[in-house]
């Protein structure tokens, strides 16, 4: 309260999203709307952020091309987010 | 008494237990090291909020008994590595760390493990859906993340958390569509009942139902989520009663929030060789530790919910007697010293901890659903493997969870089987007619969890291999 941080912007594959520097990723994203982090390399199914601590391995996203935990990763300005593809 | 050994000790976790020990342990003189995988101490509970959250999320308990945790910790003289997770445990304690600077290794003379614990998830169909989060990963994304999982939430599954999630919902903005409870509604009174103990719960828990109940929120107890279905505007949730499995009930919302209960983080301790064994009213498995977290092991202790899950009163008392405890098998304090110590600390955990023991089977309310999922239910959420595969395995003869494991790779994938463990687990316990324990628990492997390759290699590139001069001809 009382910190008046500006928002920042990031990028979320064409999406352009807004968060507040240094909260999780995956918070910024769904307030957008954008539960979708990437697809199951199985079955092709969506997948996204399931259990918020760093277990269950299924927010992994890309930020400016390093492996990342949606849940944790911090927002940075242009930023560049993009799904983690399975092999 | 012999004379003091004053050799470090390394704990690992910066929750109420852990920081609480690492501190009480500096006071008695101990050079001690606290490992933690966030960026700041807390724990799950004591979480910092995020830039966002402290906007949004009013003010509260956790936040400032946080931030006392942290004002203590830094002051201090304990030395604090954040970022850094453990990926591995050697049979002499070395431990294996990924940190903001790589990898490396530390060896601890005398471990305190308090990694607290984790999440226990129970399937159902379509519970893959992005929509659809774990009850604490609720949590943490709105006390901690000041963000809604939508802005109507189905709330589910069992013990205590369940309500502290709703009531969250609502001081967002959001609504509560319905909570969906495995527990029976005879044991929240008789755990209502045992409360005036715990005058802080009491008030909380009060609090809660009060603007619950004025909210009109619907709440099914011996009920839960059988099927998630998406639609245009969001999820469809079928409810079911687990006694009356006719009697359904369908609820439209943005998202569902859905766990278990908790279960103490055992990778560690496995690996480390110390005792366990499986309670069956908690339904998980836990270290044998004394009342002071001594463990099979001198050189290893284990405190707060990773010896059991009791609550956060308790793991911070947990804290508090298992640093006097190494003071005192070190020669540092006397045993007169350590009663003197303990006394207090003791008595109010007894006490404390009749009720975390009332809320083991609120908590565990779901052990029976395993048994009944349907055949075309997701079971492992990484690898995707149905029921109807694990069934057919324990036809052809898979007789424990490791076997069932390597016959349909159920645990196999990226969360090493974090999720699906406990569901694994009771529908081979109900297929073989075993107990849950005889059915076992996947064996626990390093790394504790993925490891990036450029972690491994940091800076070394392929020229950095020395390449010796061919041998002449």
């Amino acid at each position: 309260m009382g910190n008046k941080m500006p928002p920042v912007t990031f990028t979320f594959l064409n999406n352009t999203v807004e968060g507040v520097e240094g909260e999780p990723v995956a918070a910024a994203l769904r307030r957008a709307g954008i539960t979708e982090l990437g697809r199951s390399g199985v079955d092709g199914t969506p997948r996204g952020a399931f259990c918020f601590m760093g277990s269950c391995q299924e927010c992994r996203v890309r930020i400016d091309g390093a492996v990342a935990y949606a849940c944790k990763a911090p927002v940075l300005p242009n930023m560049t987010v993009t799904p983690y593809v399975q092999s | 008494m012999s004379s003091p050994d004053f050799s470090p000790v390394t704990v690992i976790g910066g929750g109420i237990a852990g920081a609480t020990s690492a501190i009480a342990l500096s006071r008695h003189g101990f050079p001690v090291t606290l490992i933690d995988e966030q960026p700041v101490a807390g724990g799950q509970i004591f979480r910092a909020p995020s830039p966002y959250a402290r906007r949004v999320v009013p003010p509260n308990h956790e936040f400032s008994g946080g931030d006392t945790l942290r004002q203590k910790l830094a002051a201090s003289s304990v030395d604090v590595r954040f970022s850094t997770r453990v990926w591995g445990v050697s049979p002499t304690l070395t431990l294996d760390l990924l940190g903001p600077d790589g990898i490396d290794q530390l060896p601890a003379a005398t471990l305190v493990v308090a990694n607290g614990a984790t999440e226990r998830f129970l399937p159902f169909q379509g519970w893959t859906t992005p929509r659809i989060i774990g009850l604490a990963g609720a949590s943490i994304l709105m006390r901690n993340g000041g963000t809604l999982p939508g802005q109507s939430v189905v709330v589910a599954g069992s013990g205590p958390l369940l309500f502290s999630v709703a009531h969250q919902v609502l001081e967002l903005g959001g609504r509560v569509v319905a909570i969906v409870d495995a527990g029976h509604r005879s044991d929240w009174l008789r755990l209502g009942a045992m409360l005036s103990l715990d005058p802080a719960r009491l008030t909380q828990a009060t609090s809660w139902m009060l603007r619950l109940r004025k909210a009109g929120i619907p709440i099914h107890h011996r009920a839960h989520i059988s099927e998630a279905q998406e639609t245009e505007a969001g999820l469809l949730l079928t409810v079911t009663e687990m006694d009356h499995p006719e009697r359904r009930h369908l609820y439209a919302a943005d998202a569902a929030a859905c766990g278990y209960g908790l279960k103490p983080s055992t990778l560690i301790t496995r690996t480390a060789g110390v005792h366990h064994r499986y309670d069956p009213i908690g339904g998980y498995l836990e270290p044998v530790t004394d009342n002071a977290g001594r463990t099979s092991r001198p050189d290893l202790y284990v405190t707060g919910d990773a010896a059991g899950v009791r609550g956060m009163a308790v793991a911070r008392l947990r804290g508090l007697i298992t640093a006097h405890a190494i003071a005192h098998d070190r020669g540092v304090i006397s045993t007169e010293t350590y009663e003197t110590l303990t006394r207090t600390p003791l008595r109010q955990r007894r006490r404390l901890e009749a009720v975390s023991r009332r809320m083991l089977p609120l908590m565990n309310a779901g052990s029976a659903i395993p048994a009944h999922l349907q055949d075309d239910t997701i079971v492992c959420r990484c690898e995707r493997v149905k029921a109807a595969t694990l069934r057919s395995a324990i036809q052809a003869g898979a007789e424990d969870l490791n076997q069932l494991k390597a016959w349909t790779r159920c645990g196999m994938g990226p969360c090493q089987g974090r999720m699906c463990e406990d569901s694994a687990r009771g529908l081979l316990a109900a297929a073989c007619g075993k107990t849950p324990e005889e059915a076992g628990s996947f064996t626990a492997r390093m790394p504790f969890f993925p490891l990036p390759l450029t972690a491994v290699t940091g800076d070394f590139t392929y020229s950095d291999i020395p390449l010796p001069k061919a041998a002449p001809l």
